[in-house]
């Protein structure tokens, strides 16, 4: 009987004591997380095919151009069709790489997924908060030991006078 | 010598005679049906080189023929053409283009090389890139989850709308400068079919669309990649990026898949 009652009084504390270390971590770090995930329509996630090609005709114009003259460069089509380049402007930004990291706009899109995108620039425009939020992992990591063998230790000594006590008693 | 001990259970009785018999030779040529039964040792051959019978196919390299479109909000536009090579082992991305003029960028695990014709080439330290990209992605068959697993962002809730998958994602506030707060990731048939991110007042700052997806073997790729940025008024700038002529495993031209300038 009071070998059951130990060990429950024990578990019942080590459960407790998960339970406020989790709950405690997750509000304490992740304050934001628990507000409302956004709810978007369906229509959303489709694309309409008709307004990328209205968008997109001079464009479309060009290149169906192009692939009737391969190999064609700017300046070739500057002599033979200019009306095409009207409102052609990505030559500089194509040749001097003027994008973030020094990469062109169009190797941002090719290269890298958006998750990478988000990964990279984490890595180089805000590197001071990444250093910071990596310190705050590992104070935390740190503080969260030293609470859980001061409270564990605790919890075990007010177990075992539990228990002593029913022995007495 | 003893012989062996037969296997119990007659697993391939199936394949030993008529039509049964000529694919159960082409499937197991190494394999002897000793009067029906699989001996140990045969057997354990056959467990030893199952996974590669169905999972053989490793594909390393892709080419493919691009072309980069832009419409930007002002109503400029831009176009981009070329040849496009990745090796996954070496990680190294070319683009040869020539259009509008004809230059090449090659991106390294270190660096970046870009060359103009007719000028010096210039170099630019860099690092870690063509990890995150498309073609590295898709050739070890994790387009789908596009390196979310190695993101910050946490995942929120899972929702289905029509014959869409949705996933809502949040970045963690310890990144609070980033202008993106939100990120819905919506599946089709188990693939990735559009990502909508929004700022942190939920407003929708950019799509993406992953279309037109060429499967071949174990490889999937969408040949045709749509993103959609709205500035601050919410008028919107288009990009496009089509791939054609995609061709895996190239061993022909393996000067192209080094990071020299050719």
């Amino acid at each position: 009987m009071r070998k059951s009652l130990k060990k429950t009084v024990s578990l019942f504390l080590a459960g407790l004591l998960f339970l406020v270390q989790t709950q405690a971590y997750a509000y304490a770090f992740f304050p934001k997380m628990n507000d409302k995930a956004p709810d978007l329509d369906a229509a959303v996630f489709q694309l309409d095919e008709s307004v990328l090609d209205a968008a997109m005709t001079e464009v479309n114009r060009l290149d169906a151009f192009l692939n009737d003259h391969a190999g064609f460069t700017y300046d070739d089509v500057m002599k033979a069709a200019p009306q095409l380049l009207a409102g052609y402007s990505d030559m500089e930004g194509l040749l001097d790489g003027n994008g973030p990291l020094g990469i062109p706009s169009f190797i941002w899109g090719c290269v890298l997924g958006w998750v990478g995108i988000l990964i990279v620039y984490l890595m180089t425009e805000d590197t001071e908060e990444t250093k910071k939020a990596l310190y705050g992992c590992i104070a935390s990591t740190v503080v969260w030991l030293v609470v859980y063998f001061v409270v564990l230790g605790s919890a075990a000594a007010a177990a075992h006078n539990a228990a002593v006590a029913a022995d007495a008693y | 010598m003893p012989p062996l001990p037969q296997m119990p259970i007659n697993l391939l009785k199936p394949l030993e005679t008529g039509a049964g018999k000529i694919v159960g030779r082409c499937i197991f040529p190494v394999f002897s049906l000793n009067d029906g039964y699989m001996t140990k040792r045969n057997f354990t051959f056959f467990l030893i080189f199952l996974p590669f019978l169905f999972f053989g196919q490793e594909y390393f390299r892709l080419s493919a023929d691009f072309t980069a479109k832009q419409k930007n909000a002002d109503g400029n536009i831009g176009l981009t053409k070329g040849k496009v090579y990745y090796d996954k082992h070496t990680r190294i991305l070319r683009y040869d283009i020539y259009f509008p003029r004809k230059m090449q960028w090659i991106i390294t695990p270190d660096k970046m090389i870009s060359r103009i014709e007719g000028q010096e080439p210039v170099i630019k330290e860099m690092s870690g890139l063509n990890e995150f990209s498309v073609f590295h992605l898709a050739l070890n068959a994790s387009l789908d989850n596009f390196g979310l697993e190695n993101s910050p962002f946490k995942l929120m809730k899972v929702d289905k709308k029509d014959d869409l998958v949705i996933s809502y994602w949040k970045l963690p506030p310890s990144t609070r400068k980033q202008p993106v707060g939100y990120i819905a990731v919506a599946k089709k048939k188990g693939r990735l079919e559009s990502v909508v991110m929004m700022d942190k007042q939920k407003n929708i700052i950019s799509k993406q669309f992953f279309k037109d997806y060429l499967e071949r073997g174990g490889f999937v790729f969408p040949q045709r990649l749509v993103h959609i940025r709205y500035d601050d008024n919410g008028t919107p700038s288009y990009e496009v990026i089509e791939f054609k002529n995609i061709v895996l495993n190239d061993v022909e031209h393996n000067e192209k898949y080094e990071a020299g300038i050719r």
